[in-house]
């Protein structure tokens, strides 16, 4: 106790006798504000007595004025859902990214990056507008010679997640940097949250949670080499079970991986990965990809495959559903066809794996396949047209789509961009097709050096319409279910950069005269 | 990244002459000069730091702060020990920022493994900021990885699990809490409704269910599976595949199972 103390008082002395500036000597701030305004139509449940239905067109039950039903056997209502009420979100979101830097102990940094987010509508419409206050990151950082130190709110990313947590992670790079490892561990957040697992805003249905954060530790290894550059991984979250103040801790994830990048040969990339759960003894997702970029011609191509298998966490019921994988096949081209006009196509088949289930009565789609088609024409670079088509079929939901676009800078510091998008989307499971018509229209404009105001509207014509048709008396009417959803949405925001002359958060005016293109 | 491009005067004798020159007749000074040969390497951009390192002089004699910064932006400290391009002076060798061959046309699907393997290398141009935008998403947003209209269209993607959603998105926070303002997560007992395309889906949903779990689960809670499911119900319909290790799982979480078998977990002793 009384070494502590000491020690403690030592290192009091020792941050006195440094007098470093509270305030780092270097820094860059950038605030933004973002508000977009959007709706979106939800659906009602009803029912009606199984007496007042009957034999629609397609020789499903329907109800009278032409709501498809489901009749459990032996009950006497039928379900069904109707349009329900709009719901309008209002999300408006500012957010601080800071960068800081001399502290006056050489390799002592901090970075932080946070959001207020409130919604001026309803607050419940729109997704993670809740809490009030986010910490998306927050750490102090030393970094020295081939050492660094992290210590906060950090997240980590790799191909196991990208998981955050409250703690430290220290990385080594010996051997000239050749090599690097990296262990870290603290109190973990929710997979895609910036909130602890027990928080009740991840938990709508309330369902069964752990009691606590569980406990994140991992690591990596990787070599950094001429031609290959690869990286072993590691996790483990252990979570505590079990009703509340139940202490006993048990594996909720724990996963390795790999990741390997060769380069062969000048334009020539290979990538692949893959990933095992230990938990439930299988394997997760797999890629791996060959990209060649064809020197001086401005095309590239790739081919590759890959594997998708999700990854549940056991402290829910999920993991021992045992879902299936699919695997893909996958290839893409892009080429310069004519001068300025590039073209660029890209397909992918896929399918699942054996379920093993035995439903007669109901057949899905096991397969599916996807591409798309795409033109961009670059007058120069500051007028670009853009053309897309893309179709995508497969289990559970269908799509087909054009995208067109037209950007243009008239002035140097001010963009214009309008587009215009139609998607045809139907379902497998469900009498749900729907017709999107999209025309937007968005300005960004550099005020200042250091300050950027951009906004944009939207035009939303929906159609939702049934593919069968209610006949009566011989003449036919759209489904009932079907509703128009036309609306115009809005979003506007603001940039604002701060920072010391270190930072250069623009470039000195001969770098920025610098042709794209370049000489090789 | 970059792709270096020959100095426009370099190996000249001398800035000042080089400056001169190049006032007086910018024509020939356009023309372009051979970059020295370790540059050919083509795995120089991700080892040039090594080189840079071990002597920064010899990158002086071409490059100033400015070359590094056109990419390093997110990171100047690596810039510090070149001197800045003053002014009056010869710009020195230029740099402009190119796609790295493997950023080919769906490198934003497929960026995952080559991030992962060495995450260094995409420091050296992107920003902290550039993957939370995506990873870590602004609900004030309308448009970043998805495009605007993408609410009408992302039924297709998440079916077929195009990417894990998970990886940006918790589906508790974001897809059910949505599903459930929209009137579609489940109440109560299950009586069908929902699946209108098919009359008899509930009894025969354990396809649908084992390609797109991840769907079901952003409307339906666990509750609503055990009701058949569970080890201690009425029917107790087996879910797990065949592949499933009981003792495996029993070892890494006993009350995972507990969740359903209760006390009485199949081989628990």
């Amino acid at each position: 106790m009384r070494r502590s103390k000491v020690f403690a008082l030592a290192v009091l002395v020792g941050l006195a006798l440094q007098t470093a500036p509270l305030w780092g000597q270097g820094y860059r701030v950038r605030i933004e504000s973002r508000f977009q305004s959007v709706k979106y139509r939800g659906w009602q449940l009803d029912s009606v007595p199984v007496t007042d239905v009957g034999p629609g067109p397609g020789g499903g039950l329907q109800t009278a004025d032409g709501y498809a039903v489901t009749c459990p056997t032996g009950d006497t209502y039928c379900r069904f859902y109707t349009p329900g009420a709009a719901q309008q979100g209002q999300p408006f979101v500012t957010t601080a990214d800071l960068s800081a830097w001399d502290f006056g102990v050489p390799g002592l940094s901090a970075r932080a990056s946070a959001r207020v987010v409130t919604d001026l509508a309803n607050p419940d419409a729109w997704p993670a507008t809740h809490p009030a206050l986010q910490l998306v990151e927050g750490y102090a950082e030393y970094a020295r010679g081939l050492m660094m130190a992290q210590g906060g709110r950090l997240i980590e990313t790799s191909r196991l997640g990208y998981t955050g947590f409250d703690g430290a992670r220290v990385r080594v790079r010996p051997l000239g940097g050749t090599v690097s490892a990296a262990v870290y561990g603290g109190w973990a957040l929710a997979r895609g949250a910036l909130l602890g697992v027990t928080d009740s805003l991840l938990n709508p249905l309330h369902e069964f949670r752990p009691s606590k954060r569980g406990l994140l530790v991992g690591g990596d290894v990787g070599w950094n080499l001429r031609w290959i550059q690869a990286t072993v991984l590691y996790e483990r979250e252990m979570d505590a079970m079990g009703p509340a103040g139940t202490t006993t801790s048990r594996v909720a994830s724990e996963q390795f991986g790999a990741d390997v990048v060769l380069r062969p040969w000048r334009g020539v990339t290979v990538s692949g990965g893959a990933d095992y759960d230990l938990v439930f003894g299988e394997w997760g997702s797999a890629e791996g990809q060959l990209a060649v970029a064809i020197p001086g011609t401005g095309a590239t191509a790739a081919v590759g495959g890959r594997r998708y298998r999700p990854h549940f966490e056991s402290w829910s019921i999920w993991g021992v559903f045992s879902p299936v994988p699919y695997h893909a096949a996958f290839g893409s081209l892009t080429m310069r066809l004519i001068d300025r006009v590039q073209v660029r196509a890209r397909g992918e088949v896929y399918e699942y794996a054996n379920t093993e289930t035995a439903t007669p009565l109901v057949s899905i789609e096991r397969s599916g396949w996807r591409g798309s088609l795409g033109a961009t024409y670059m007058r120069s670079a500051n007028l670009i047209a853009t053309a897309d088509y893309h179709i995508e079929t497969g289990p559970g939901a269908g799509a087909l789509g054009i995208d067109g676009s037209v950007f243009w800078r008239p002035i140097p510091r001010v963009a214009v961009r309008g587009s215009i998008a139609n998607l045809q989307r139907a379902l497998e499971l469900r009498f749900n097709d729907a017709s999107v018509w999209q025309y937007a229209l968005d300005v960004d404009a550099e005020v200042l050096d250091q300050l950027r105001v951009f906004g944009g509207v939207l035009y939303y014509d929906e159609a939702r319409a049934g593919d069968r048709k209610v006949v009566v008396g011989g003449t036919e009417y759209p489904d009932a279910a079907q509703f128009s959803w036309n609306q115009v949405r809005l979003n506007a925001g603001i940039r604002l950069w701060l920072g010391s002359s270190a930072d250069r958060s623009t470039l000195p005016p001969a770098i920025l005269r610098i042709p794209e293109g370049g000489a090789r | 990244m970059t792709r270096l491009q020959a100095p426009r005067a370099a190996r000249l004798r001398g800035m000042t002459l080089i400056a001169a020159l190049a006032l007086l007749a910018p024509a020939a000074l356009a023309a372009q000069i051979s970059a020295p040969s370790t540059h050919k390497d083509p795995a120089f951009l991700q080892t040039h730091g090594a080189s840079v390192r071990k002597n920064a002089t010899a990158c002086q004699v071409c490059h100033q702060q400015e070359s590094c910064l056109t990419c390093h932006r997110a990171t100047p400290s690596v810039a510090s020990g070149f001197a800045p391009a003053a002014s009056g002076k010869a710009m020195g060798v230029q740099v402009s920022r190119h796609r790295p061959a493997s950023h080919v046309a769906d490198f934003r699907e497929t960026h995952g493994a080559p991030a992962s393997a060495h995450a260094e290398t995409c420091a050296g141009c992107h920003t902290r900021s550039d993957c939370l935008e995506c990873h870590r998403p602004n609900p004030a947003r309308a448009s970043g990885y998805h495009p605007a209209g993408f609410l009408a269209g992302h039924p297709e993607q998440a079916y077929s699990q195009q990417l894990e959603c998970a990886n940006c998105h918790n589906t508790g926070q974001f897809c059910t809490s949505c599903h459930q303002q929209a009137g579609l997560t489940a109440k109560g007992a299950l009586r069908g409704g929902f699946h209108d395309r098919n009359q008899a889906f509930l009894g025969g949903h354990g396809q649908a269910a084992r390609q797109s779990l991840e769907s079901c689960v952003s409307c339906h809670a666990q509750n609503d599976c055990l009701a058949c499911h569970g080890g201690n119900q009425q029917f107790r319909f087996n879910p797990h595949g065949p592949g499933f290790d009981a003792e495996r799982m029993r070892k890494k979480n006993p009350e995972m199972c507990a969740v359903c078998h209760g006390s009485a977990i199949p081989g628990g002793g």
